[in-house]
Parts: structure tokens; sequence; C-alpha cells
């Protein structure tokens, strides 16, 4: 795990070619940048897809870096934003239509509900929110980031950080109420 | 709900209060409240007790070799170089229409902050220069999410904008559609049309309201002025001002204007 002086170091020598510092960043990053695609898409292929695009994207971007925020902070806004032009232009939320009943042999169905990490209505409800609400709740809520890393990360003020998950949680807790007990 | 009630009941489910006497004597003053702690609890559990999600070794295997293969295709230097080119070619851009407006305020005794010329989202080509007070950004900002609230709580909906508010927005139909028509043959009449910044909003404010109105997949072009009231300057992605639809976007309301 690096520190955020340590990741601003490295990143200086991705600019100037060392890709073995560009591959200590994806070390450190990867997972978490993963977890916020796949809680934001709903869908872990898709969660691949944008990964894989932050990354790109924070390599050719590298040089624009300026240190007003952590390395990885900037990385986590790259990925949010990469997941709400996929959210835009495939306006998908699911690799597929998650199964009624599971067929305890059925191992492909489960591994389908159980990709995602999450209750299948809890899924649902996140997946009804509006992607700038969900995009706040899974990083204050999901990742346990600071208001104020969630509002640098989202380039919003804290207020606006606030406002979005309060009433993220509000239409969450609407949509669970609805559902079965289960 | 009074903003500073949210905010307690938020801190006391999340657990960042050391002495939560404050706030729960706050949510035992009334069912309201004893049901919005309910509701931010019940939401904020659901969410914090989430299974961890990690790249299997597969995974991560398959994507550090995706990543890899693509970037061995893009020399770092070229690409970094020619990027800068453009940015600093926008940038020049950028400081000649505020150099203008900086004389056009001068001479008019103008307020001392100015307004974004021009913006472009984050995963564009970034081509953008901001004068800005960022202290009166966040003021406005809260000032903006201070009307949501108070909105919602009259409304019961999530639509942010004024009860009322939209009688006013027949007045400047046509002063928009003369500006309008000006940017379309000529784009750099736009320092005529600059809003004089008084209720500026931050990029990410500015973006959010026109969104709000309903306009996705546009850039912000600018701001202007027009019957006393401040507009954005919304136009599709990829597109300019005189090839685009334009739309203006009545920034204290983030309602869409209507133009002759």
């Amino acid at each position: 795990m690096t520190t955020p002086a340590q990741d601003a170091a490295l990143l200086r020598r991705v600019v100037d070619g060392d890709h073995d510092a560009f591959s200590e960043i994806m070390r450190t990053h990867e997972n978490r940048v993963f977890s916020v695609c796949v809680r934001i898409l709903g869908d872990r292929e898709f969660a691949l897809d944008a990964t894989q695009e932050t990354f790109l994207t924070a390599f050719r971007k590298a040089y624009q870096f300026k240190g007003n925020a952590a390395v990885g902070t900037w990385i986590y806004r790259i990925a949010v934003n990469i997941c709400y032009d996929m959210l835009r232009k495939h306006k998908r939320r699911r690799s597929g239509p998650l199964p009624d009943h599971i067929d305890p042999a059925d191992h492909g169905a489960q591994e389908t509900m159980e990709a995602a990490g999450v209750r299948p209505e809890l899924r649902e409800a996140l997946d009804a929110l509006p992607p700038e609400y969900r995009a706040a709740v899974v990083l204050s809520d999901v990742e346990d980031m600071s208001l104020p890393d969630v509002a640098e990360t989202l380039r919003v003020p804290i207020g606006t950080v606030k406002s979005r998950v309060f009433r993220a949680r509000r239409l969450l807790a609407k949509q669970l109420g609805n559902q079965p007990a289960l | 709900m009074r903003r500073s009630d949210v905010d307690l009941i938020a801190a006391l489910v999340e657990g960042r209060l050391e002495d939560e006497a404050e706030a729960n004597a706050l949510v035992a003053s009334s069912p309201a409240h004893q049901a919005e702690y309910v509701t931010q609890k019940l939401a904020y559990e659901a969410l914090a007790g989430l299974p961890a999600v990690e790249l299997s070794e597969h995974e991560r295997a398959a994507l550090r070799r995706d990543v890899w293969t693509e970037l061995q295709s893009q020399p770092l230097a070229t690409a970094s170089g020619s990027r800068w080119h453009t940015r600093w070619a926008g940038v020049a851009a950028g400081l000649f229409v505020v150099a203008g407006l900086v004389a056009v305020l001068g001479t008019l005794g103008g307020d001392d902050d100015a307004t974004v010329v021009a913006e472009r989202g984050d995963n564009g080509a970034a081509a953008t220069t901001t004068v800005a007070a960022q202290a009166e950004d966040i003021t406005e900002s809260d000032d903006f999410q201070t009307e949501e609230l108070a909105a919602d709580d009259q409304e019961g909906a999530d639509t942010g904008s004024e009860p009322g508010a939209s009688g006013d927005a027949a007045a400047p139909d046509a002063e928009l559609a003369d500006i309008a028509a000006a940017l379309k043959t000529q784009p750099s009449s736009f320092a005529r049309f600059e809003a004089a910044a008084h209720r500026s909003l931050s990029p990410a404010a500015v973006n959010e309201c026109i969104e709000t109105a309903g306009l996705e997949e546009h850039d912000v072009a600018g701001q202007v002025e027009a019957a006393g009231l401040v507009f954005a300057v919304a136009i599709p992605d990829e597109s300019d001002l005189t090839t685009g639809p334009i739309s203006f976007v009545r920034l204290d309301t983030c309602e869409l204007a209507p133009t002759e």
C-alpha cells in the first residue's frame, strides 16, 4: 500500500515513461476501482471494461495531474466518469436478467447473482437510483470514503454530496421497504 | 426538515458523533425525525453490510494484460505532447476571451469575480480557462442545496426547482432567441452576452443544473445574461455553437428556458 505522497511520486515517474511505476499504481488501486465500478454499474463484465478504461485514461492523462487531490481520488474520479458514460451509452445495469428462481443445481445462475456481490433486492434498489445519487452513496456508504473525499472525487461541494447521499438513502429505503421479507 | 437536522441525523446514523445526546434528542423530538432516522439507518446499514468485491486472480491477470497490450501501442511522449498542444491552444483562446471580458468589466467598473468562459467535461479534451471567486462558488452551491432540500420538503418531489418559478421564464424568450441566433453565426460574439457573474456557480454545479433540466450528454459553453437572469448555454456533446442546437438553462431554477 502506498501513501498519497508516494503515489504522486510514482505518477511523476509515469509521466517520465516509467512503466514499473504505473504497475505499482495499478496494484494499489485496481481492486477499489473495480469495486466502485461493480457497485455503480451492477455488472462485473462492464466493471472490468470500466476498470481497464480507467487505468488507460489515467496513463494517458498522467501529465495533466496537478496534485490538487490525491492520486487515488483522481483515479476514482476518472472511474466514476467512465461509469457515468457507460450507463448513458449502454443504459444497462446487468449482464443479463436475473432468474426469478435459482435452481440449486444451476451454478451459473447462482454465480450471476453472487457476482455483483449484493442481494438482488438491494441491487435492484441501487439500479433504480439516478447515477449521481448512486455514485455518491456507493463511495460514501459502501466504500466508506469520507465526505470530503467523496466531494473531491465527484468534484461537487460537500453540501451536494450530503444531499445526494441523503436522498439516495431515502430512495433505497423506500425500495427496500417494498420488497417482501426474505 | 432543516439542513442542520439532516446533517445531525446523518452523522448519528454514520456513527460520526462523539456525543450523541443532541442527535438522539432531535430524533426523539418528532415522528418525522424518528421516521427519517429509521429510513437513513435502514439504507446505510444495508449498504455498509455489503460484502467486499475483489478482482479474481483471473480477472486481475486479464486486466493487466489488456491494459499493457493497449499501452504498448501508444508511445507516451507523442501522446502527451499532442495533448499539450491541443490544451495550450485552447487555453490561449480562452485567455483571449477572458482578457476581452476583463477589459469590458474594467471599463464598466464591473465585479472582480468573472464567469466560466468555456468548459468541457472531464473525459473530453480540456480547453478551459476559469476565472471565479472560489469562496462564492461554495456559498452559491450551499444555497443551491438548501433550495433543493427546501423544495423537497414543500413538494415531496426530487425536482429541486422553486415552486411557481416557471412563470418568469416567458420574459427573456425573445432575448435568448436573439442570443442564440448571434452565437450561431458569430461564436466570437459570446463575450457581448457574458453574464456579469453575480450568480456564478461552480462548473460542477452548472453541469448538474443542466442535467436537472434534462440535458444529459451536453456541454456547457458558458453563461449569458438575459432579462436580468443568468442562463447556462448548453450544446450537445461533440458539437459547437455553430452546428449544435443551443439550449439555455436558467441557473436559479435549473429549468430549460423556451426560446422563440
